[in-house]
């Protein structure tokens, strides 16, 4: 018998999986053009799990980067994720640390969003959470997987829309968190600034500064305009 | 240079491991103040924007492209109807994906 709550996380990480599994496939294509194995590709799956953090990484191999460009580039890429997991602090306040390890390990962009839009109207449930993620997860790796074994057999993706998965997800997922109209604005000034940023040339850095920016102006327009 | 992947790739997984996991483990042992949470609650949109905003607009090798050949553009339109109206991650992703096959099949 499988529990209730670990059905409804498997349930809700079936359209996160719809979007990864053509992410995976191409990642794996592209890594294996970069020149790395499918067991590296799997394991850089089943340990960085991160749709841009990994296509940046490969770029960035096969451009000769050094190591220590490289983790950084990385590190600003995913330092959304300190923000994320400051976020959820709150949610794992009773889950003992082995767990919270292993639920923050499945972190993403998508399984955040999910999770934290899920806890708003449910209780904190580990069995959710975990198996949101880890269902996720495995979808990621087996694709990116997959790419990288049959990559070279695959016919051009792009045709079948594959290519604006994750536009798409990225669409969903901002119209999830938009919660009211103050949250709308923030979001409409958070792409402006990030537009701006890589107009200046901070393509590395123009979504944590610009989420910073945005959430801070969020801040202060809730203190002058009250209500709403 | 095959251990210097699997060095590179270790390091990668361990620094991600850590962003994702010590803010969430050091600040749940106390209440955060109220200005912080809500800081806290714009983080999810104003990500999500920064991140879409330019994959949309960008194309050709400009920050903003608008032409009828910016496919993603075109298919952003009814996806964030869809996505709008449902806030459905899988409806929205059928309606992107469908879109830009679309499109893609025409021009």
């Amino acid at each position: 018998m499988i529990p209730n709550q670990v059905k409804l996380g498997i349930k809700k990480a079936l359209p996160i999986g719809m979007g990864y599994f053509p992410l995976g496939l191409a990642f794996g294509v592209i890594a294996e053009n970069a020149g790395l194995t499918a067991n590296q590709v799997g394991l850089m799956s089943v340990l960085l799990f991160s749709g841009s953090g990994q296509f940046i990484a490969v770029a960035l191999i096969s451009a000769g980067a050094s190591f220590w460009t490289i983790i950084f580039t990385i590190l600003l890429v995913n330092s959304r994720y300190l923000l994320f997991s400051a976020t959820i602090s709150r949610f794992v306040k009773k889950l003992p640390a082995g767990l919270t390890a292993l639920i923050c390990h499945g972190l993403t962009d998508e399984t955040f969003v999910v999770s934290t839009t899920h806890f708003q109207q449910n209780d904190v449930d580990a069995r959710f959470w975990l198996s949101l993620n880890i269902t996720s997860h495995l979808v990621w790796i087996s694709s990116s997987i997959l790419g990288a074994v049959v990559g070279v057999f695959i016919p051009n993706l792009d045709k079948f829309g594959l290519n604006f998965a994750l536009p798409a997800m990225f669409i969903a997922l901002f119209f999830m968190t938009a919660a009211h109209l103050k949250a709308v604005y923030c979001g409409i000034i958070a792409g402006l600034i990030s537009l701006l940023l890589i107009h200046w040339g901070m393509s590395e850095a123009n979504v944590i500064l610009a989420t910073v920016f945005a959430a801070s102006v969020g801040v202060v327009l809730n203190k002058w305009i009250p209500g709403s | 240079m095959d251990t210097g992947i699997i060095m590179l790739i270790l390091a990668l997984g361990g620094t991600s491991f850590l962003i994702r996991f010590l803010p969430a483990v050091f600040l749940n042992k106390f209440a955060l103040p109220k200005i912080v949470e809500e800081w806290l609650s714009y983080v999810p949109v104003a990500t999500m924007a920064a991140i879409v905003v330019p994959e949309l607009l960008q194309g050709e090798g400009r920050v903003i492209y608008f032409s009828w050949s910016n496919l993603n553009l075109l298919s952003a339109i009814p996806t964030i109807a869809v996505a709008a109206k449902t806030k459905n991650l899988g409806y929205s992703l059928a309606t992107g994906m469908g879109t830009m096959a679309l499109l893609r099949f025409i021009i």
